[in-house]
């Protein structure tokens, strides 16, 4: 064997250092590769999750995971097929250096009694500056590995410059995941508003109704506890729907809105002599919050259509006498249908259309008040609507707020608005025992 | 020849690095390593100026015959150097080429060249085994008679079996044990042919009628076959001037008598030290595969390095042997040696592929039909293994 010759020895050696760096290069060759596919598929599906819908980011998910586990596949065995054996590296060097196969021969080494074989050594040895490792393979470090820089590069512009895209669910989201005892306020609070729209139907008049609010709320006290709700309904603007909406969606199951129409019924029982609502089934909330919400928005605009009605069969438990005419109640239904009219409330689209139904139909049927039927889908038509930014919404804390302070208050950020809506409403004392009764697993 | 190397003279030197021309016999050191190697103390660096003296050594001798038989011989000077090979490598001939074209004028020359004795047997249909390798015969010696063998015309060094196929198979075969073994058995009793032994055969490729073509068997046995061409025109004018003049042109014998067989036998070994790296054993092995049709009986398996060539599926009913391999080895380091190389490469079993591997072939009808030659077939197998030169 040639190793075993003085001469040989360093050609073997110098072999093996070729060898070893050449693998070496290889190797690191295929992990930048590898790292570089990782790190390229994260920025890709971060782009793609900030950008995208998302079938997309799931698609994306999966052809990354697939293209991972090809990459970690195929590198390997391209690692393997790579490597370099000692007779690989010879031949490999005889190419590169022209040395026409002199390396190879004299590394298998067939006739090792050869009286030939000192030639072999002596014309590798000396064209021993073309086929050395220095020569041949004078990178240590693999330029490969630039493309990890590079990538990672890629990674963070990605990470900084792809914006998420606005997306229409965005203003949903507070009232879609409201905890549940934000939608029992809310329910009831559309209740108000509701009864409030009953009441106001006699005059018709936006302005009659903010004055009648204000005028409660200056009373203060227990007395104040429809005037907070319409004041809380105003500021809330879309709220009202949200709550309806959530009645229905969240917590609206059955035994939900049983529980609520059971609560109705007692807290007009109990709460008659303090509140006007408890009368004409409703205080003056309502009609405050439509005409706040003519003074904010155009009229029929649509963003609060569903503040009033959402729970107009809670009506029911009033006596006779107290029921409006109705075409009374026509006229206030009418009104809040959405066609921009003179109550300027706001109704309009599918939920608007409820309203101008069930009044009729209660006049049609006689004097007594019937259950306006509510289909639980109505409100979802008119989420679009609801879906604007809500940039009329102020914090909790200015819910009782009166119209002139709420005009001077300055409009909030943007991203302030979700907030608004996650905060826990204010609960008048007598109300809340109402509210942990609704709530409370029983 | 003798141990000691020799460093050639001055005057024989040339400045290019050509090989100096030197008696025979004797050693060369290149001029380069003279002084080193006249300095006692730097002797046993010696080793690779010993090495190069050798392989210098071998192509002087071999352009020292071929350019003696030159003399004799106008032009051919490819089929000189493709009988050389031969010679040196250990292996037969086969000489195909029409009549008048020099076939027994070269092999007698190259005899002469070589200075070895030598042995011509006109092959004809009636020429029995025994008028070839000899016969015992019932001598009587002092009045006692005994069964002597008696040597046929085999027994020489150079032996040129002129139209080998104008004899019956049988007489044919008689030289097969005597091509592949060096040896001939008469009445049970084997009698060693006296190396070097070198048949060179001819064959007349007209006037087939009456003649007995070669079996395969018989042709796998002959290293090479070469082709005598016809002369050029420049080349048949001086052929038939020289031949035709009171001066005939002799070849001078490059070898000492008493000592041409050793000195060949010598060259010969050197032959077979040259080194071959795994990767051209391969692509020799790949070229001898590709010549056997995928479709054959006895093809084997496995795949194949170079793809199966439609010619060769279409023509060819049997490949080469493995001889076929050797022929092809043996060969290449003879180039490799004349090309001052101790390794081969590709290029070398390239030069040596059509001669070594052409009369392996067994054509089949179609063959015959289209007038497929099957030097081009083997030409087409080099094309495609080129790609194999990596």
């Amino acid at each position: 064997m040639m190793a075993g010759s003085g001469e040989g020895v360093d050609v073997h050696a110098e072999l093996h250092v070729l060898r070893r760096r050449l693998n070496g290069l290889r190797a690191q060759q295929s992990v930048a590769l590898a790292l570089t596919g990782i790190t390229l598929c994260a920025a890709l599906l971060m782009a793609v999750a900030l950008r995208a819908a998302p079938i997309w980011f799931a698609i994306a998910s999966w052809g990354g995971v697939l293209l991972l586990l090809g990459l970690l596949a195929y590198l390997p065995w391209r690692a393997y097929r790579a490597w370099l054996s000692l007779d690989d590296t010879a031949h490999l060097a005889d190419r590169q250096s022209g040395l026409d196969g002199r390396l190879s021969t004299l590394l298998a080494d067939p006739v090792p009694t050869s009286r030939l074989r000192p030639i072999l050594i002596e014309q590798v040895r000396l064209a021993r500056p073309r086929w050395q490792a220095e020569t041949l393979a004078p990178r240590r470090v693999a330029p490969a590995l630039l493309l990890i820089p590079a990538s990672l590069t890629v990674f963070s512009i990605a990470a900084f410059l792809v914006r998420p895209a606005a997306r229409a669910t965005h203003a949903l989201q507070p009232w879609q995941s409201r905890p549940p005892t934000l939608g029992g306020g809310a329910d009831r609070e559309s209740r108000i508003a509701l009864a409030s729209a009953d009441t106001d139907g006699g005059d018709g008049s936006s302005e009659k109704a903010l004055t009648t609010a204000t005028a409660q709320h200056g009373k203060g006290g227990a007395q104040g506890d429809g005037d907070r709700d319409g004041g809380r309904l105003d500021q809330q603007g879309d709220a009202a729907g949200d709550a309806a909406g959530a009645a229905h969606d969240a917590s609206g199951s059955d035994r939900l809105r049983e529980a609520i129409r059971q609560a109705m019924g007692a807290d007009s029982e109990g709460a008659a002599p303090h509140d006007a609502r408890g009368k004409r089934q409703g205080g003056t909330g309502g009609d405050s919050a439509a005409a706040q919400n003519q003074q904010d928005q155009p009229p029929g605009s649509g963003s609060n259509p569903d503040a009033p009605g959402t729970h107009t069969a809670d009506a029911k438990p009033n006596t006779a006498a107290s029921q409006p005419h109705p075409d009374e109640l026509a006229k206030v239904a009418d009104a809040r249908s959405g066609d921009g009219g003179t109550k300027g409330a706001g109704l309009g689209g599918a939920a608007g259309n409820l309203f101008t139904e069930a009044p009729r139909a209660a006049a049609a049927g006689g004097a007594e008040a019937k259950p306006m039927p509510i289909k639980l889908g109505a409100f979802a038509a008119a989420a679009p609507q609801r879906a604007e930014p809500q940039r009329r919404n102020g914090p909790v804390s200015q819910v009782a707020m009166t119209s002139a302070g709420r005009a001077a208050a300055p409009d909030l950020a943007l991203a302030q608005a979700p907030d608004a809506a996650l905060q826990k409403l204010d609960l008048a004392p007598e109300h809340e025992s109402i509210v942990r009764r609704i709530f409370t697993r029983e | 020849m003798s141990d000691q190397p020799t460093t050639p003279p001055d005057d024989a030197a040339d400045t290019d690095g050509a090989t100096p021309t030197i008696a025979p016999g004797t050693r060369v050191v290149p001029r380069t390593t003279r002084s080193a190697a006249a300095r006692p103390e730097t002797r046993a660096a010696a080793p690779p100026s010993s090495a190069e003296a050798l392989v210098g050594d071998f192509a002087d001798t071999f352009n020292r015959i071929r350019n003696e038989i030159a003399k004799v011989i106008v032009g051919q000077g490819e089929v000189i150097e493709e009988i050389l090979i031969a010679l040196f490598a250990g292996g037969h001939v086969l000489i195909e080429g029409v009549p008048g074209t020099g076939k027994t004028l070269l092999v007698r020359t190259l005899a002469q060249a070589i200075n070895l004795s030598f042995n011509r047997i006109q092959f004809t249909v009636d020429l029995m085994p025994a008028d070839i390798t000899g016969t015992r015969m019932l001598l009587e010696q002092e009045g006692q008679r005994e069964l002597v063998f008696a040597k046929g015309p085999i027994f020489a060094h150079v032996l040129l079996a002129d139209e080998i196929n104008r004899a019956t198979p049988k007489t044919q075969s008689a030289l097969l044990e005597a091509m592949a073994e060096r040896q001939v058995t008469v009445a049970g009793a084997t009698h060693k042919l006296p190396p070097p032994f070198f048949v060179l055969a001819t064959l007349n490729p007209i006037e087939m009628e009456g003649t007995y073509p070669l079996p395969e068997a018989q042709l796998d046995r002959f290293l090479f076959k070469v082709v005598l061409p016809y002369p050029s025109a420049a080349e048949m004018q001086r052929i038939i001037g020289s031949t035709t003049s009171n001066a005939a042109a002799q070849a001078t014998a490059v070898f000492p008598p008493r000592k041409a067989a050793a000195r060949l036998e010598e060259l010969k070994a050197l032959v077979r030290e040259v080194l071959v790296a795994p990767h051209i054993e391969e692509y020799a092995a790949t070229l001898v595969r590709a010549t056997i049709p995928r479709g054959s009986k006895f093809a084997p398996g496995g795949p194949l390095a170079l793809a199966a060539d439609e010619h060769i599926g279409r023509y060819v009913a049997f490949g080469s042997s493995p001889r076929g391999g050797q022929a092809l080895l043996l060969g290449a380091k003879v180039r490799a040696l004349l090309a001052g190389r101790a390794h081969l490469t590709y290029e070398d079993v390239d030069r040596v592929a059509v001669s070594a591997l052409n009369h392996r072939l067994v054509l089949n009808f179609a063959a015959r039909a289209d007038d497929i030659d099957p030097r081009a077939l083997i030409q087409r197998l080099l094309d495609a293994a080129k790609r194999l030169h990596r």
